[in-house]
């Protein structure tokens, strides 16, 4: 199941947010709930025990007032690629219910061969896996509003963000069914992506020259988090602040942030 | 159901937005004339009447001239002939534009008197000129200063937030029933308060249980507290979570318009 070969010639599909756009408004939060089946419980502030896909966390400069400054960065899942394909949580699944797509790089998360181990949980340097501590419940007459496209997820599995997978699977059945084998840049977006009103997030084809991830990765002030890890992560975040792009990993007081070095995956 | 829903003795549940027509007058800001059309995408979901049919029933129901001044059978038959003209393209593009409009011309567009835009007005002018605004409360037992902030999770109007905006809350905002007020780390430190440790904050008006948060970006000597949470009603996913800022808080008025003019009021802070 774990393949060695690199996907260069594939889809790699990533996601480029812009955080001096991203108000933390939380759209992309709700939006993702609401599309991926996601449910809620009375007490939701315990954010260890809280099944969100995103999170968005408020970072500050630390500097005292007034000089102090905020930022906001959503956190879906990273997607990372790692070294051909091993990501950390792939890597130390036990019951392959975690799977890195060559197709088009995105992580899987198959709940019915999960059986709760949270190894997952532990590899993740993101905290973007959530485990199910109680079987979902939702308010009278809202089951109605589930969608039939996202499988509800019982009491202990582990679930995360998909990158909207299911909207990829129903595009690609129009696009087969109307004789196309290649989607266009806006036939398969995220719920996040268009609930943004700031217009923040920007999915796309990391390897397709004609999609906007594909500039916008290579901006200057583009970073990735927590990158030297080897993650290889296909969500970028640009922000122009020098500060917001220190927070992105765990630099030493004389190190230098840099440009993302594209090249090296 | 919201608060004032829960004091009414007789409720009248109206369809959603979704569920009903609804004619949308001009919106503000817009230059011309324009009336929407919002029309119903799915079948009511819950034992609902459109509040126009109610308005239509209830006036058959008194009879006499109130009734005959409702002829309509339904809302709906209602909205049809009042918009007469205006059914076929509000029901085709979603909205119509009052035709032959003309916007009033440069020369009258103004009425003051030297028909411009004024800053002020004679009528303004003529008060008493505006005292800086004093605070209630003793500022020796109140030292501090309580604000309130919007944030954008969290609804603060009539509307109770929605239990999928509630888990997108911070737990640096609400952490079990307790909201958590914002202090700068150099004010908590000379109350002896540190990260997430319960309080008990006082005003002039009253006093309530919080939590703190330690945030640099608020100024010393300031607690802030998000608006949008204390409500009572809603349902579990909102009610009984944090407190509500205007139980603590007290108007003051503006000399010359008598509006409020308080945008906080003195607090105190101690460890609970």
């Amino acid at each position: 199941m774990k393949q060695d070969h690199e996907h260069k010639q594939n889809k790699k599909y990533g996601m480029v947010i812009n955080l001096d756009k991203c108000t933390g408004c939380g759209a992309c939060m709700a939006a993702c709930m609401a599309e991926n089946n996601v449910p809620f419980r009375k007490d939701e502030t315990d954010k260890l025990l809280s099944t969100a896909w995103l999170r968005i966390y408020k970072l500050n400069n630390g500097k005292p007032y007034p000089e102090t400054d905020i930022c906001y960065l959503p956190r879906p899942c990273q997607q990372c690629e790692g070294h051909a394909g091993h990501s950390p949580c792939v890597s130390v699944c036990p019951a392959t219910a975690t799977d890195y797509d060559m197709e088009t790089g995105i992580v899987s998360q198959i709940y019915t061969r999960c059986f709760g181990c949270r190894y997952c949980m532990a590899a993740c340097p993101y905290h973007v896996r959530l485990f199910n501590w109680w079987d979902p419940v939702w308010p009278d007459g809202m089951e109605k509003y589930l969608s039939p496209n996202v499988s509800v997820r019982m009491r202990g599995v582990v679930e995360k963000c998909s990158f909207c997978f299911h909207r990829y699977q129903l595009a690609k059945d129009k696009a087969y069914a109307e004789g196309r084998r290649e989607l266009a840049e806006e036939e398969y977006q995220t719920a996040c992506t268009q609930a943004c009103p700031a217009d923040a997030i920007t999915f796309g084809d990391l390897n397709n020259p004609k999609h906007k991830v594909y500039e916008l990765k290579n901006d200057p002030r583009a970073f990735r988090l927590l990158e030297r890890l080897g993650t290889n992560p296909k969500v970028y975040y640009i922000s122009s602040r020098e500060w917001v792009r220190r927070a992105g990993d765990n630099y030493l007081e004389h190190e230098k942030t840099g440009a993302v070095a594209s090249g090296h995956h | 159901m919201d608060e004032t829903a829960v004091n009414a003795d007789l409720i009248l549940p109206n369809h959603t937005n979704l569920e009903r027509y609804e004619d949308v007058p001009t919106p503000l800001g817009l230059t011309r004339p324009i009336i929407g059309l919002s029309r119903p995408v799915v079948a009511p979901q819950f034992n609902t009447r459109h509040t126009g049919d109610v308005v239509i029933q209830i006036a058959r129901a008194i009879g006499g001239t109130v009734g005959s001044a409702f002829p309509w059978p339904t809302y709906e038959a209602c909205l049809q002939m009042t918009r007469a003209g205006a059914w076929g393209p509000l029901n085709r593009d979603g909205f119509w534009e009052v035709p032959g409009f003309q916007p009033a011309d440069w020369a009258h567009a103004f009425e003051t008197a030297s028909g411009k835009f004024e800053f002020t007005n004679a009528a303004i002018t003529s008060l008493a000129l505006s005292e800086p605004i004093v605070l209630p409360g003793d500022e020796k037992a109140f030292p501090l200063l309580l604000m309130p902030f919007d944030s954008m999770r969290l609804t603060n109007g009539w509307i109770g937030n929605p239990p999928f905006m509630t888990k997108a809350v911070d737990d640096t905002v609400l952490k079990g029933d307790d909201v958590l007020v914002e202090l700068n780390p150099q004010t908590a430190s000379s109350l002896g308060l540190s990260q997430g440790q319960a309080a008990e904050l006082q005003t002039p008006v009253g006093a309530a249980r919080v939590r703190v948060n330690l945030f640099e970006g608020v100024r010393p000597g300031v607690v802030a507290m998000p608006t949008g949470l204390g409500h009572t009603a809603f349902d579990e996913f909102i009610a009984g979570k944090g407190v509500n800022y205007n139980m603590l808080a007290g108007p003051v008025a503006d000399p010359a318009s008598g509006l409020d003019a308080a945008w906080g009021i003195r607090a105190k802070l101690t460890k609970a």
